[in-house]
Parts: C-alpha cells; sequence; structure tokens
C-alpha cells in the first residue's frame, strides 16, 4: 500500500501540470457559451415568434446532444468537410456549443423576474431596443444569473474531462496516463476527484452566498420574515 | 399658440375591445394639463400613447408639429424630448441614483461624464434629493425619494413635456405631499406638463386645463373652475361626487 503511495508521488506534477489546461478549457467553452447564450436571448427577445420558434427548436435539439457525441461530431466531422481541427479547439467549440444553449436557458428563465417597466422606462428616456436590452435588461438578466452561471461552469469544470475521448491532454487524461505508468488508478483518480471536488465545492458555496445576496433587496425572505 | 402635442382620433384596441376611443386633444407649451377618470378608463394608455410607448391602432398623434405616428418617423428620436415618471417609479435597479439620472444624458445625448454629472446634479438639487442619497441604490429609498429621483431622471433629458401618470397613487399619503410640492415647483417654472392624477386638490390649484375621461372617451374638457366646480355633464359629477367623498371622511375622536 504505501509503496503504491510512494511511487504515485513522482508523477504528481504530470498531473498539476494538465490543471492549468482543463482550467483553460472550462473557461473557453464558458466564454463561448456565454456568447453564444447572450446571443440567443436578445434574439429570441426581439424576434418574432417564428424566429422565436425555431430559436426554441435550435437550442431543444442541442441539448438533447451528448457531449462525448457533441465533441466527436466536431473532431471527426470536420475533417470530413475538408477542415483539420486541433483537439483543444473541437473541445472549446463543442463544450460552448452545449454551454450556449444551456446559458440562453438560464438568462431567459431569469428574464422573467426583470419587470418589464424596465424596459418600458428606458425606452421612454429615448433608448434603442437594442440599447435597452444591452444596458438595462441584460445586466439585471446576467446579475441574478451569477450564481447560476457558477453552477454551470462548475460543470463545465467537470466535463472537460469528456475531452479524453478527443486526446486532450488535460488532469483526467494525464492522470489515466499516470495511472497505466504506476499501473493503478487507485490514487491518481482519487488525487483528480479531490482537486475538481475542491474547486466545485468552493464555487459552489460562493454561488449559494451569491444567491442570497443578488436579488435587490427584493427577496422573498423579507417578505415572509424568513 | 406653440402646440406641444396634439392627439388626433386617436383609438386602441386591447383583445379586440375598444379602451381609447377617438380621444383627440391639444397640449400647448406652458398648459398643465390634467386627466382624470376612474380606474380603467385608459387613461395610463392615452398617456403611453403620446410618446409612442404605445402605438395607437387609429389616430395620428403630433409633437411639435411632427406626426410621430407616421411610418417614416422613428419615435426613437422624439421620446428623449418627452420625459415621463411612471406610476411605480421604475427606476433602474441596477444603477445608483447618480446613474439613474446620468443615464440618459450620456448613453441617448452622447453627453461626456463630467458633463452629465453637472446636469444630473443640478435635476437631483431641482427635486430636493440630498447628496446622501446619490450614491444610494432605488431599494434604498423611499418611494417618495424614489419618485422625484424618476422625476429628476427624466428632467435631465432637458424634456419639452413632461408626462406624469398617477405619480402619488403608489405612496405612502405622507410621502405625496414632497412629489406634488416637486410638481408645482415645475409647473411655476413653465413647464408643459400632462398629468395623469386623483389628487383633485393639485389639479386645482394647478392644472390649466382639466380633461375628465370615461370608457375611452373625453367627456368633457375645460377649465378647472368649468371640469371641477360646475361640471356640465352628469358622468362628470357622478365621478367627482365619489371623489370629493373621499375628502369628506371625518375622523371618528
Ligand atoms: N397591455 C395591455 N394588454 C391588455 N389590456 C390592457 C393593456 N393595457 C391596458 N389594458 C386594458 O385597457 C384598459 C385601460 O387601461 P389603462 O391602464 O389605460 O386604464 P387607466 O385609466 O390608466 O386605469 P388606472 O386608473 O387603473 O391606472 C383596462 O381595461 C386595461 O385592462
Ligand atoms: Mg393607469
Amino acid at each position: 500500500m504505501a509503496t503504491m503511495v510512494q511511487s504515485f508521488f513522482p508523477y504528481i506534477h504530470i498531473i498539476l501540470d494538465a490543471l492549468w489546461v482543463t482550467i483553460a478549457l472550462s473557461i473557453a467553452g464558458f466564454s463561448l457559451g456565454f456568447g453564444i447564450g447572450a446571443l440567443l436571448l436578445f434574439l429570441r427577445t426581439f424576434s418574432n415568434r417564428v424566429v422565436a420558434r425555431a430559436i426554441d427548436g435550435f437550442i431543444d435539439v442541442i441539448r438533447g446532444i451528448p457531449l462525448l457525441v457533441m465533441l466527436f461530431l466536431i473532431f471527426y466531422g470536420f475533417p470530413a468537410l475538408g477542415f483539420q481541427i486541433p483537439n483543444m479547439l473541437a473541445a472549446a467549440l463543442g463544450m460552448g456549443i452545449l454551454s450556449g444553449a444551456y446559458q440562453s436557458q438560464i438568462f431567459r428563465s431569469l428574464l422573467h423576474s426583470v419587470s418589464s417597466s424596465q424596459y418600458e422606462s428606458s425606452l421612454a428616456i429615448g433608448l434603442s431596443r437594442w440599447e435597452s436590452f444591452r444596458y438595462v435588461i441584460f445586466p439585471q438578466v446576467l446579475r441574478l444569473s451569477i450564481p447560476a452561471l457558477i453552477n454551470e461552469y462548475t460543470i463545465l469544470l467537470k466535463d472537460t474531462s469528456v475531452a479524453y475521448a478527443i486526446g486532450v491532454t488535460e488532469m483526467f487524461t494525464q492522470s489515466v496516463h499516470v495511472s497505466q505508468v504506476i499501473m493503478s488508478f487507485t490514487y491518481p483518480l482519487l488525487f483528480v476527484s479531490a482537486i475538481y471536488l475542491t474547486i466545485c465545492f468552493s464555487l459552489s458555496s460562493l454561488a449559494n452566498h451569491l444567491y442570497r445576496k443578488l436579488s435587490y433587496g427584493y427577496s422573498i425572505r423579507e417578505h415572509i420574515g424568513g | 399658440m406653440g402646440e406641444v402635442i396634439k392627439v388626433d382620433g386617436v383609438w386602441k384596441y386591447y383583445d379586440g375591445r375598444a379602451v381609447v376611443k377617438g380621444i383627440s386633444l391639444e397640449v400647448n407649451r406652458g398648459d398643465r394639463f390634467v386627466i382624470i377618470g376612474p380606474s380603467g378608463s385608459g387613461k395610463s394608455t392615452l398617456l403611453r400613447m403620446m410618446n409612442l410607448l404605445v402605438r395607437p391602432d387609429k389616430g395620428k398623434i403630433f409633437f411639435e408639429g411632427v406626426e410621430l405616428t407616421s411610418p417614416k418617423v422613428n419615435p426613437v428620436e422624439y421620446r428623449k424630448k418627452i420625459g415621463i415618471v411612471f406610476q411605480h417609479y421604475n427606476l433602474f435597479l441596477h444603477m445608483t441614483v447618480m446613474r439613474n439620472v446620468m443615464f440618459g444624458p450620456v448613453k441617448v445625448k452622447g453627453m461626456k461624464l463630467d458633463e452629465a454629472r453637472k446636469v444630473a446634479e443640478a435635476a437631483l438639487d431641482s427635486v430636493h434629493i440630498s447628496r446622501a442619497l446619490w450614491d444610494k441604490y432605488p431599494s434604498q429609498l423611499s418611494g417618495g425619494e424614489q419618485q422625484r429621483v424618476a422625476i429628476a431622471r427624466a428632467l435631465a433629458m432637458e424634456p419639452e413635456v413632461m408626462l406624469f401618470d398617477e405619480p402619488t397613487s403608489a405612496l405612502d399619503p405622507e410621502l405625496t405631499g414632497e412629489v406634488l410640492q416637486v410638481m408645482k415647483e415645475l409647473a411655476k417654472k413653465g413647464m408643459t406638463m400632462v398629468v395623469v392624477t386623483h389628487e383633485l386638490g393639485f389639479a386645482a390649484s394647478v392644472a390649466s386645463r382639466i380633461a375628465f375621461i370615461d370608457s375611452g372617451e373625453v367627456v368633457e374638457e375645460g377649465t378647472p373652475k368649468e371640469i371641477l366646480f360646475s361640471p356640465k355633464k352628469e358622468r362628470t359629477r357622478a365621478f367627482l361626487n365619489r371623489m370629493w367623498e373621499l375628502y369628506r371622511i371625518e375622523p371618528e375622536w
């Protein structure tokens, strides 16, 4: 037993070195997803019923695709169309598109919490519809979305491990490689699990804390005295 | 002389039901045009049509001679000259008081920040919002303070006319006075105003003209004396009797 832990120690830095790949990939996917999510929200809010339906349909289709399938579609599909695509980029793209669908749902559900009178009063001082969205509606949606977005990010962080399947050398991939070298999966996998857990747990605690703080002082708690 | 807003044979339907039925009226420069009428009579709808927040289904709206309802006219260009104050203040919740007031001058007029700040300070001073409140958020203010900030936000755009939609009816009675006071001061400075209100005392002392609206129609229009104290139409009389009744409630002690 002790010897097995000892044989793992020299390889820890290999896993830790790959942590930045995991973080870079999750941030890239999240940022892309954020852009897509915000764009979909805007299009959906200001388009006619037909376009809104089409966007909803698109979101449903995207959300129905498993991440692994999405990564394969991009990584093996693009070359079939004549483009080579680096695996890191394929992973960021696939995660970003999927996350975009989820993030647009987050935004949409919170759009209802922003009163339409906020929109009316920004139109009233002479802003265009786009400016009202950009400066008044979206910042409020965003503020309310922060806890849900943090949770979405923790999901993305863990999902980076799926990029193993297309050969991205992120943290999980490296733990598998180390396992193969020392011929035991136990400690490398426990070790990466602990890292995922630590980051996700800290972020969830932060999300829960913010959730209570971000409701403009109009929270239900105040009314029911909770 | 100097017609600012003209409403010409305007209709609005919701779910197939007419809520504004062919209303025409004119607001001249310097007018304090007060609109009274029962709940659901179409007052808010009429007011929102004046800056085209609500688009009429029939009829025309003119602002300083320009037909806003014309398909060639972009109403966004004209809204900045027409201030509006809502019943529920509708301040931007994610901005401080100061940013609320600076926002229009900066984003709509493209003013520089320091210049906009001067305009905002003057506007806030004119509605008696003290410096201590400038960096607070709307949720930290009383209703009366929020409504006065909302007035300052509209004034900072230097509008040609101010529309008020029951600005005091969401306020506790002890807070209505401070808002009405600010509106009286505005009137004294010569601001053209259109005010939907149930405050008959305000109407009597400030209005230059009063229109009584019922079921989407102008029943009667005239000077405060004519409408409040010698109404010709039975419907006007019945409404005013109900309203005066509210003022006549005697304390029980
Ligand atoms: N966006 C809307 N959709 C459907 N019906 C509406 C809408 N806005 C107003 N109405 C209806 O039109 C009628 C007139 O409404 P409006 O708000 O103009 O009345 P009001 O005179 O301002 O009443 P109050 O004194 O209660 O504010 C009401 O019956 C109302 O329900
Ligand atoms: Mg109303």
